[in-house]
């Protein structure tokens, strides 16, 4: 037997692949030879180390994470749900049997404002003393628990869908009435000048057609119907978002990007909803 | 139960389909991990699968196993993220397949401790570094690979076995104290 034939045998049996007969042969090749003796040795070193590589974790729960985003994608155009990597993947329909997508999108969107209505009309309305729960952007996502990612994410009025459509529908109605203080106070803020970035939750694009509003660890646009026409990239809990400001023509919208972990000024990143992408500004 | 939950999915139960990700949220995350590097597009990347999962269920075919078909997909994303990635850094050629040691440390996560093993697997070109995961990281078989990652069994094997060599003589020379570039 050759070194070179048998050095494939070594490779071979450290994924278990060598019949009884073939292992005997190795052993007593490798009984004879010192090279392929140290090449055997240092392959299965490699090899036990490669098994003992750490079995890593996310630091969160991911499905939780995404919740909200595949909610929000049934609702969104398709040029903003695919991406040009799936060529190497077999197409099909796009939609999931059995969900009214555009239905959830709009619920979703819907409930979502309601959280961020909640927020900005109650301490001026009716007076309830809650904590902003969806609006609390410095939460940081890996300490969500399951029993609260829902509220997290502003998604705890979601009707289930064998609610009846009668109920969701005045939900809805109601949601949006109740959605219309928060573009007010955004308006406000802008008159104001330049606020503090925690005072400044949400920001109407100057032709008040659009808003930006943080959500989680995402940066979210929403048009005036209230759908959701652009969710930035998750950004982990090390990161702190705050709202910056819109272009003139309404159609970019810069969010400022701390990150926690390392005493850096913050990046500035822009969102252009129309084009559907978003990047960090260079300075 | 697994197979059910598929149907279930397929079929538009979305509390099956939720469940089905809650079970490969794991695997998904450690191959873009090892494959990426670190923890910020290790992340970034397994939600992009996850995603992709949910809105392509449909287009799984039960004559692939579920999890090479999952692999698949987030083998693919983690391909886009290194194109990607050298297109914004501009590095050559053969920068690109051995980056330069601090490079890997700076793509390595510093909440770990860069071990000599991670250092070299990130210094792998690409394609043998995902053989390597599916192998190890997945207790994948050469057949598993070979359908996760569309390539001929013998390419498999053969992408492993000079991966392997490669790593081994790499060890070897951090041992000696010389790292290449």
């Amino acid at each position: 037997m050759k070194c070179a034939e048998v050095i494939d045998w070594m490779q071979r049996e450290l994924d278990y692949d060598l019949t009884e007969f073939e292992q005997k042969q190795l052993k007593e090749h490798v009984d004879g030879c010192l090279e392929c003796a140290e090449m055997y040795r240092r392959l299965k070193h490699i090899s036990s180390e490669l098994e003992m590589l750490p079995k890593v974790t996310p630091a969160f729960n991911l499905v939780d994470a995404i919740l909200p985003r595949i909610e929000l994608q049934d609702g969104l155009p398709e040029a903003t749900a695919t991406s040009e990597s799936e060529q190497a993947l077999p197409r099909s329909s796009k939609r999931i049997k059995g969900f009214s997508s555009k239905q959830w999108g709009g619920i979703v969107a819907a409930s979502l404002l309601l959280a961020f209505g909640i927020y900005y009309y109650s301490p001026i309305g009716a007076g309830v003393d809650s904590k902003p729960i969806a609006a609390d952007t410095a939460k940081p996502a890996a300490k969500v628990s399951k029993s609260d990612s829902h509220q997290q994410y502003g998604i705890a009025a979601m009707p289930e869908p064998n609610e009846s459509s009668e109920s969701s529908n005045s939900d809805t109605a109601k949601n949006s009435s109740l959605a219309l203080a928060a573009p007010h106070s955004a308006q406000q803020d802008t008159q104001m000048g330049i606020a503090s970035s925690q005072e400044r939750e949400l920001l109407t694009s100057p032709n008040g057609q659009m808003t930006a509003f943080i959500n989680g660890q995402q940066v979210l646009v929403q048009n005036h119907e209230g759908k959701t026409i652009f969710t930035s990239k998750l950004w982990e809990a090390q990161y702190k978002l705050s709202l910056q400001s819109w272009s003139e023509d309404s159609q970019r919208f810069i969010y400022l990007v701390t990150d926690l972990a390392n005493e850096q000024s913050p990046q500035e990143w822009e969102i252009d909803w129309r084009n559907q992408t978003e990047s960090k500004l260079s300075r | 139960m697994e197979a059910e939950l598929i149907h279930s999915a397929q079929s538009g139960d979305r509390d099956a389909l939720i469940q089905l990700l809650r079970e490969v949220e794991t695997p998904v995350y450690r191959t873009a991990y090892y494959l990426l590097g670190n923890e910020q597009d290790a992340l970034d990347a397994a939600q992009e699968a996850l995603i992709r999962i949910y809105t392509k269920i449909n287009s799984y075919q039960e004559k692939a196993q579920f999890k090479t078909w999952v692999q698949r997909i987030v083998t693919n994303i983690c391909i886009d993220k290194f194109r990607k990635k050298r297109e914004t850094v501009s590095i050559d050629e053969h920068e690109l397949v051995f980056p330069a040691p601090e490079q890997v440390e700076d793509i390595l996560d510093r909440s770990y401790m860069a071990s000599d093993i991670r250092k070299a697997i990130a210094q792998l070109p690409e394609h043998h570094r995902m053989v390597v995961t599916l192998r190890y990281l997945q207790d994948f078989s050469y057949n598993e690979i070979s359908d996760s990652l569309n390539l001929p069994l013998n390419t498999v094997k053969s992408y492993l076995f000079r991966a392997r060599q490669h790593l081994q003589q790499l060890l070897q020379d951090y041992e000696k104290g010389g790292v290449r570039g």
